[in-house]
């Protein structure tokens, strides 16, 4: 089957390489290939791309270019926020989050608790599948370190009030993180306006190379390394810096600046239409994800055990041979077969949480993939 | 034909092999799934070229595949290493053994650690570059958890009798952890004969991409146990989380092979390059190498020049790529640990430069190298008064 028969529908576990970011990266590759700490002419062209790379993403989020430090990923950005902020252990000794958080916040608290006796504070969802201010003002005390919560889950695409939750965090002087990696690129993000400390986001998500992120963090805080070794990143990040994804990094963001208006408003027509489709079948359904609180490239639902006999196993294999390609849980997750915990905080049981599907829509999705994803998805159901 | 500035600085980076960029193409757009995403192909196309990449990684150091772990690049290989270890070995012991030479990502991290507690041996080394086994043997305490010593430096590209380091490790119950950056693809590297239990590495040093490194880890050796260092989604067998560079990986993968098939005829020409520059330099009075004269890598040549200051010859040479210290510390004026640590003076240090040879180095541009280093050298010593002093001095009316 060639690629372009292929529906992919999974762009929230990553994204295709926009032809023009791979353009502007190929050089930086093979032809200027320098190590920008490197004093020579390939050295310096490689260090002025970095730093215009910098600008331009401080430009974008609004903040100063030596608030942005180059990681390898969502991931790593993450783990830097949340141990550089928690270590060496002090008198604090308490995160606020939340329950619904990506992998790499909850497994970082688990390590953080386990071998620091840091106490994370786990905030739980509404019924919509948000968290509320309110909920983490309540939690804020004399021991808070830190407050982390994302601004858009990546498995139902609900927004975060996180401009709320960063005024209760300023009034009482606490750093407060989100980690951006699916809203990046998918919605205005003007650190200021929001009040936000730090953010993590990664390129793959928005049409950049794997392997390349950023954490934003607000000058005034102070916080420990994650990678030691090397003076790279005003020596915040060791290594040398992976220049080539950066050049896509760069492109991906311009794009962004000049499109993503576009982009969002491609990602609510091919939405509403999406809506329309399973509209059809929708007493089968629950909707996880929310017409006023997600953001449009995302939609998850979970289908009723006592409605359809659902498999998800034989479902997806269904799909993929027709060339579909949507997901179950969040990418990371879905390695193992244990239901989301996204999904059961949502209060499914376990059946439920098996059953969801999540459709992530891209910039290079067409209307015609929807009209044939929603006829697709029906034939896999048996509902043709 | 001479495509200028010519690059002389491969142990900084190396440019991707079109053979590598070729294999890596179909991963950005169209094979550009996550790895981790299991219900549908382009999931399982992206975990398929991870498998493959991995099992050509682990092929060119006679590893198993499964004990290969992908990370962002060497420092972070190294952070994983020896804070890996340090945090799972904390209640059998607290001391570190390692070498003042090391690259900064072992050197800042062990310092990191000196800070939590850790006590730090750095074992000093000889003129050449190389530790004192017997120093390191002396050195090691039954509170010792971790000896790392790197495979070749990185300024002076001597070569560590790693054998026999593994050895005294093996004998004493340490674990060995080598950072063999520059050492891998370059000279012939198998961890189960060297006896290595963990080594790092990086892919942009041996034509591959930047941004992809990994972490060997012996799954024979007990006590073996590592604290991960970056949480979240458990990739990488639990150890290293975050959403794979496949492309990366792939071309990590490719670069490999082809050091493994042409590693041999390739340090042999490389060799040939450096000993050329050699030659020339022995006829320049009062110059010196740097490292040691035997075992050194292929494609690496440490040298200074009496009363010839590097910055002098970097401007004189602006046609020429090249590097006064390691690329990782360079951006700063201040003198390499390396080259202090091998005993040079200030003024030496100030007058070393590094010289590096690729794969894509040709006889052409080391003829076009050599006459212009020779020839600046003596345009800068004729306009110096420190040389004019020193000739009058040591040769009296």
């Amino acid at each position: 089957m060639q690629s372009n028969d292929k529906i992919y529908l999974d762009n929230a576990a990553t994204t295709p390489v926009d032809p023009r970011v791979f353009e502007a990266m190929q050089p930086y590759l093979t032809e200027i290939f320098g190590n920008p700490s490197s004093i020579h002419q390939y050295g310096k062209i490689a260090k002025v791309m970095l730093e215009d790379t910098r600008d331009l993403i401080a430009e974008f989020i609004r903040c100063k270019p030596k608030e942005i430090f180059f990681t390898s990923g969502g991931t790593e950005s993450i783990n830097t926020f949340l141990k550089g902020i928690s270590l060496p252990p002090g008198e604090k000794n308490c995160i606020i989050t939340s329950s619904i958080e990506h992998m790499a916040v909850l497994e970082t608290m688990n390590y953080l608790n386990k071998n620091f006796n840091v106490i994370p504070r786990y905030v739980k969802p509404e019924r919509n599948g948000s968290i509320d201010p309110g909920e983490v003002l309540d939690l804020l005390d004399e021991a808070t370190i830190a407050v982390s919560i994302m601004h858009v889950n990546n498995e139902t695409g609900v927004k975060n009030d996180i401009k709320k939750i960063a005024e209760h965090c300023k009034s009482k002087n606490i750093p407060f993180h989100s980690d951006t990696v699916q809203s990046f690129g998918k919605m205005d993000i003007n650190v200021k306006e929001l009040g936000v400390d730090s953010i993590s986001a990664s390129a793959h998500k928005i049409y950049g190379p794997k392997g390349i992120g950023f954490i934003y963090v607000n000058e005034n805080i102070r916080y420990e390394n994650l990678l030691h070794g090397g003076s790279q990143e005003r020596n915040k990040r060791g290594g040398t810096e992976n220049i080539p994804a950066i050049a896509g990094f760069q492109k991906a963001v311009e794009i962004l600046k000049s499109e993503m208006e576009n982009d969002i408003k491609h990602y609510k027509t091919l939405h509403a239409q999406l809506m329309t489709g399973l509209n059809d079948f929708s007493q089968l359904f629950i909707l996880n994800s929310s017409e006023y609180l997600s953001v449009p490239n995302i939609v998850s639902i979970s289908f009723y055990k006592s409605k359809i006999n659902f498999d998800s196993e034989t479902l997806f294999m269904k799909l993929d041979i027709d060339g579909v390609a949507v997901s179950g849980g969040s990418a990371c997750t879905s390695g193992s077969l244990k239901p989301s915990h996204v999904m059961q905080e949502l209060g499914h049981d376990n059946e439920t949480a098996m059953a969801t599907i999540r459709i992530s829509l891209g910039r290079f999705n067409t209307p015609d993939d929807i009209v044939r994803f929603v006829k697709l998805l029906k034939k896999a159901l048996g509902l043709l | 034909m001479l495509n200028f500035p010519l690059y002389f600085d491969y142990n900084a980076t190396t440019p991707v092999d079109e053979r590598v960029l070729e294999e890596m193409l179909p991963y950005f757009r169209i094979k550009f799934g996550n790895s981790s995403s299991m219900t549908h192909r382009f999931g399982w196309e992206a975990e398929y070229a991870v498998r493959e990449g991995r099992a050509r990684v682990a092929s060119l150091i006679g590893a198993s595949p499964e004990e290969i772990i992908f990370t962002a690049g060497a420092t972070e290989s190294v952070n994983l290493a020896i804070k890996g270890v340090a945090e799972s070995n904390f209640n059998k012991g607290n001391h570190i053994i390692t070498s003042r030479i090391e690259h900064s990502a072992v050197l800042d991290t062990v310092n990191y650690l000196s800070n939590r507690g850790f006590k730090i041996t750095l074992l000093n080394v000889d003129r050449f570059g190389r530790i004192d086994i017997d120093e390191l043997a002396r050195s090691i305490t039954p509170v010792t958890i971790l000896v790392s010593i790197m495979a070749a430096n990185n300024e002076i590209g001597t070569i560590e009798n790693i054998r026999e380091i593994a050895d005294i490790c093996k004998s004493r119950n340490v674990l060995f952890h080598s950072d063999a950056t520059q050492a891998m693809g370059k000279v012939k590297l198998n961890v189960k004969q060297s006896g290595i239990d963990l080594m790092s590495f990086s892919a942009h040093k041996l034509y591959g991409p930047k941004g992809t490194g990994g972490l060997y880890l012996n799954k024979d050796r007990p006590g073996l146990e590592l604290t991960k260092q970056i949480h979240g989604g458990g990739h990488e067998s639990d150890l290293r989380s975050g959403t794979l560079n496949v492309p990366g990986i792939v071309g990590f993968g490719k670069a490999c092979e082809l050091c493994q098939n042409e590693l041999e005829t390739e340090a042999e020409r490389l060799k040939s390059y450096r000993d050329s520059v050699i030659n020339a330099i022995k006829n320049i009075e009062d110059s010196f190498i740097n490292g040691d004269p035997v075992n050194r890598l292929p494609g690496n040549l440490s040298v200074g020049f009496d009363c010839v200051d590097s910055q002098l010859l970097i401007s004189g040479m602006n046609e020429i790529c090249f590097s006064t210290g390691s690329a990782c510390s360079s951006g700063d004026m201040e003198i390499s640990h390396v080259l202090k640590g091998i005993g040079l003076t200030k003024e030496q240090a100030m007058s070393t430069i590094r010289l590096g040879f690729g794969r894509f180095t040709t006889q052409a541009e080391v003829n076009y190298l050599i006459e212009k280093l020779v020839s600046t050298v003596q345009n800068i010593r004729s306009e110096s008064p420190k040389w004019e002093l020193r000739n009058s001095e040591s040769k009296p009316n």
